[in-house]
């Protein structure tokens, strides 16, 4: 991946110096992340969650964002490590992802959110072609900040809602022939 | 003013005039030609052309008038109209929806079906040649297409040459309209009421000389003439356009202010045997005072003998110079159109507007019940009570808003009387086609999304269920077949159906073809509501003969799936050899809802209330289940029951008490088994997220009071469910996981 063509030339801050990128880096099942700034669109505190039956375990449920219903993700089961553990510090990153030519809020649940970092471009690395613990198209990026590298995750190829989608059909499609979600009368009512 | 505006409005009232048309077309297909039905052609087409006029769009202005030209031949009687003729109408219809849309594109206007033009053209002279007996003017006026039609009326200009100065700051306005100005579609008041657009009508006298005894009187002519009279900053040409839509025909004389008396002299002159009528209502408008009338009147009489009509010389006799009015009309306001009388009552409205009112009072309704519930939790009283007065006008203004986007289910039938016309045409049949509750109302989103399903209803209709004449004949049949469509409103939804009296449905072919497509197991046995389902399978196609109308196997499918995703069903009855009904059951809206609130599991779901039939206690009909299958017996009817907390894997500990919320879709009924019934809800639709694909039973989403989200259970899903789960069927997870 061509590094230079991922230094945004848009909306950049006027303090920032030219060629210079800005990150968010986040925690997530006790691991640090980053996403470039211009892929998120807000933070939100975690309100109540309304879980979607019949939906990979990924996929947390619905929030109310300001009165639009966005589902929220647990990026880390999505990966298949080790999920989010909810604590005080817990919140929502909203990133805003393109599909059928609309724009479509998801939440990311989150462990914490650490500092806004701007990146000078000779410490961003472009993914490397092994050794990775995740799947390449999902990194954009690798940072470095002091000693640690830190992935920078793309954020519309993690949360492609093309690939969430049918991962959701499928696992609908599973559940209701593996189980009998429909049984009532097998084992007996009362309580 | 901006002409793009005044573009797309032109393309919006071409389109809902050439629809117009078309229905009229058609109908006289049907009934035969009336002169109402001429007329009304007409209309359209002079509509059409005078707007199109403004723009200067002269390849359209042109068309139009040869068809003008057509059907003025059928207007005086001289060439009576045939079914070739309206067949050729049709097809300048089409043409002319192609003009429109090239001009919604912008398409130069020799790259649109040039050659196909010229033919009509030259078809369309060919009428009102032989309309024509005598030679037109002339042998060059056979030249096609005709030369740019006299849009205009008569209009003079009477400035005066003679007298003093009137002492008047006006216009004086006089029009004596054309006796078939109102068939034209041209509204006098309208035109008035437009003068007032930029100027002030200071004074209207009308002059009802011409007005015969009731008996004799036509309501359809125009009889009454009117002097106005008018102060403006704008100048003569504005004013001149705005009398652009008077017909020819009409005589319209314009006085500027301060013209010389003679004018006003001219004026009366030209109606000699009521200028003492007219200068009295001169006087009366204010045009004139009593002195200067009096002034006038004597300078007529000095006047030399035998008195020469003064108007003779007059500058203003000359017709306006074609050059100012070109320049006018680019910058003009658009002129008031026709029909005048819709003008006052319909508002045009961007419906991108509806629908963010539409949003703004969902938010209303989600916020009136927050407010409602912090006052209850807070026991206030006083709130309470202020609240209830509130939530109940905001029910109102929902239902208001609501409203604002219902139309006429018939904005989508409108499309098909020429469609069953030119298929029916196409197939050699003969199909009589039957629309009743064209005015029931539904959504306009809905409306939009029902052309594609219905379209396909109509095409497998034809080509497939409708038999030929001779078929149809020789099976008792009437040779005509009749494809009807019925709309009618049923407890909260709208049903559309489409029936026809052809072939019905053949269950044998189905299953085989099922069989032979490998969609049911050879010994599968299946009963006939679910040999009828088959027809909804993917890649489904029972015509033997693959035409280019239906049967490519995509369809009855692809159909459904875009009633479900209305929330609406689909249900088919076929009796063979009588005929199919394919019913349409759709929501009145797709925004906002009466809801149901149930909890289970702690957790709150809603159910659309017009679906819910009634509340059970389960334990005490739980005594009364049929073994291990989930049926209830209410009331000595069994019903299939569906626990929602298994079907959706819910955690909590069953509690001792639980409800069965007995629900109906269409006429099946089934018992949803939750915990808690909360009560009735308002509920805002939100769709629920794309990244959540399709659960199975969720319908959708909405925001609580508490500002939780809560799930919108599908019903017709549900119960469909729990009755499969109830019979042996197709459905595996039926069969499937039975420990």
């Amino acid at each position: 991946m061509n590094i230079r063509s991922l230094v945004t030339t848009g909306e950049q801050e006027v303090k920032d110096l030219p060629g210079t990128e800005q990150f968010l880096t986040f925690t997530m099942g006790a691991e640090r992340f980053a996403a470039p700034i211009d892929q998120v669109r807000e933070i939100v505190p975690l309100h109540a969650l309304t879980p979607v039956p019949l939906s990979p375990d990924f996929l947390l449920g619905v929030t109310n964002l300001r009165g639009s219903v966005v589902p929220v993700v647990d990026l880390p089961r999505r990966f298949g490590r080790k999920a989010n553990t909810i604590g005080h510090r817990t919140c929502i990153i909203v990133a805003e992802i393109p599909h059928q030519e609309k724009v479509h809020p998801i939440g990311i649940l989150v462990e914490s959110v650490n500092t806004v970092e701007t990146i000078d471009p000779s410490r961003i690395d472009p993914p490397p072609e092994f050794g990775l613990t995740l799947r390449k198209d999902f990194i954009r990026c690798l940072v470095r900040m002091g000693s640690d590298f830190v992935i920078c995750l793309d954020l519309p190829s993690c949360l492609s809602l093309e690939e969430i989608s049918s991962l959701a059909s499928r696992h609908q499609e599973s559940r209701s022939i593996s189980t009998n979600p429909l049984a009532i009368g097998d084992t007996p009512w009362t309580p | 003013m901006d002409l793009d505006i005044l573009r797309s409005e032109l393309i919006l009232e071409s389109r809902e005039l050439l629809a117009e048309m078309e229905t009229a077309l058609l109908k006289m297909e049907r009934e035969g030609p009336t002169r109402e039905h001429i007329d009304a052609l007409f209309r359209v087409a002079h509509t059409i052309k005078g707007s199109v006029g403004i723009f200067g769009l002269d390849h359209i202005v042109a068309f139009t008038h040869a068809m003008e030209t057509a059907l003025d031949a059928f207007r005086n009687g001289s060439v009576p109209c045939t079914g070739e003729h309206l067949g050729l109408f049709l097809e300048c219809a089409d043409h002319l929806e192609r003009l429109i849309e090239g001009l919604e594109r912008n398409t130069p206007p020799e790259e649109i079906a040039h050659d196909v033009q010229t033919a009509l053209e030259a078809r369309l002279l060919r009428i009102s040649k032989t309309s024509d007996p005598e030679p037109r003017r002339g042998a060059s006026s056979s030249n096609v297409p005709a030369e740019r039609p006299p849009l205009r009326p008569e209009i003079e200009i009477l400035e005066g040459r003679a007298g003093p100065e009137v002492d008047n700051q006006a216009w004086h306005i006089s029009l004596r309209p054309s006796p078939d100005l109102l068939r034209h579609g041209v509204d006098p008041l309208a035109l008035i009421s437009y003068l007032s657009e930029f100027g002030k009508v200071l004074a209207v006298e009308v002059v009802d000389d011409r007005l015969p005894d009731l008996e004799e009187m036509d309501p359809t002519e125009a009889y009454l003439g009117f002097e106005i009279r008018f102060s403006t900053e704008a100048d003569r040409s504005r004013i001149v356009d705005a009398f652009s839509f008077v017909s020819k025909g009409s005589r319209l004389r314009i006085l500027p202010p301060r013209a010389r008396i003679d004018a006003y002299l001219e004026l009366m002159d030209s109606a000699p045997h009521s200028s003492k009528r007219l200068g009295e209502i001169l006087v009366e408008v204010g045009a004139l005072t009593e002195q200067e009338l009096e002034k006038a009147l004597a300078m007529q009489k000095a006047a030399p003998s035998p008195p020469p009509p003064l108007g003779k010389i007059l500058v203003g006799e000359q017709i306006v110079p074609p050059e100012v009015v070109a320049a006018a009309l680019d910058h003009q306001k658009r002129p008031p159109h026709s029909p005048g009388g819709l003008r006052s009552t319909l508002v045009k409205v961007d419906s991108a507007k509806l629908d963010s009112l539409i949003d703004l009072v969902g938010e209303l309704v989600i916020s009136s019940a927050a407010a409602h519930l912090a006052a209850r939790s807070e026991g206030a009283k006083a709130s309470l009570e202020a609240l209830a007065q509130m939530v109940q006008l905001v029910e109102e203004i929902r239902d208001c808003s609501l409203g604002l986007r219902m139309v006429a289910v018939g904005e989508v039938f409108q499309r098909f009387p020429r469609m069953v016309r030119d298929l029916a045409k196409d197939l050699g049949k003969s199909v009589r086609l039957e629309i009743t509750g064209a005015e029931t109302e539904l959504d306009k989103s809905m409306v939009d999304r029902l052309a594609d399903p219905l379209t396909h209803i109509v095409r497998n209709a034809l080509d497939h269920a409708l038999e030929p004449p001779s078929a149809r004949a020789s099976q008792g049949k009437p040779e005509e077949g009749t494809l009807g469509f019925h709309a009618y409103h049923q407890t909260g939804s709208i049903v559309i159906e489409v029936r026809d009296d052809g072939a019905g449905i053949d269950r044998k072919r189905v299953l085989a073809r099922a069989r032979e497509r490998g969609l049911v197991q050879p010994d599968q046995i299946l009963s006939d509501s679910q040999i009828l389902d088959l027809i909804f399978q993917p890649g489904f196609s029972t015509a033997n003969t693959v035409s280019n109308l239906s049967g490519r196997g995509v369809g009855m499918d692809v159909v459904r799936k875009t009633i479900e995703g209305m929330r609406g069903t689909i249900e088919l009855e076929s009796t063979l050899g009588a005929g199919t009904t394919i019913r349409l059951r759709l929501p009145l809206t797709l925004a906002i809802i009466d809801g149901f609130l149930v909890s289970v599991a702690s957790r709150s779901f809603v159910v659309p209330l017009d679906m819910v039939v009634e509340c059970a206690d389960l334990d005490r009909s739980a005594a009364a289940l049929d073994g291990s299958r989930a049926l209830a017996d209410l009331r000595g009817h069994p019903l299939p029951l569906l626990d929602l907390r298994r079907l959706y894997s819910l955690p909590d500990p069953t509690p001792a008490r639980r409800n069965i919320l007995v629900v109906e879709y269409g006429s099946r009924r089934a018992g949803l088994v939750v915990d808690r019934l909360v009560g009735e809800f308002q509920t805002v639709i939100k769709a629920l997220p794309t990244a959540f694909g399709d659960p199975p039973g969720v319908g959708g989403t909405t925001i609580l009071g508490t500002g939780e989200v809560a799930l919108i259970l599908d019903i017709a899903t549900l119960v469909q469910m729990a009755s499969t789960r109830t019979s042996s069927g197709l459905e595996p997870a039926s069969t499937g996981g039975r420990a």
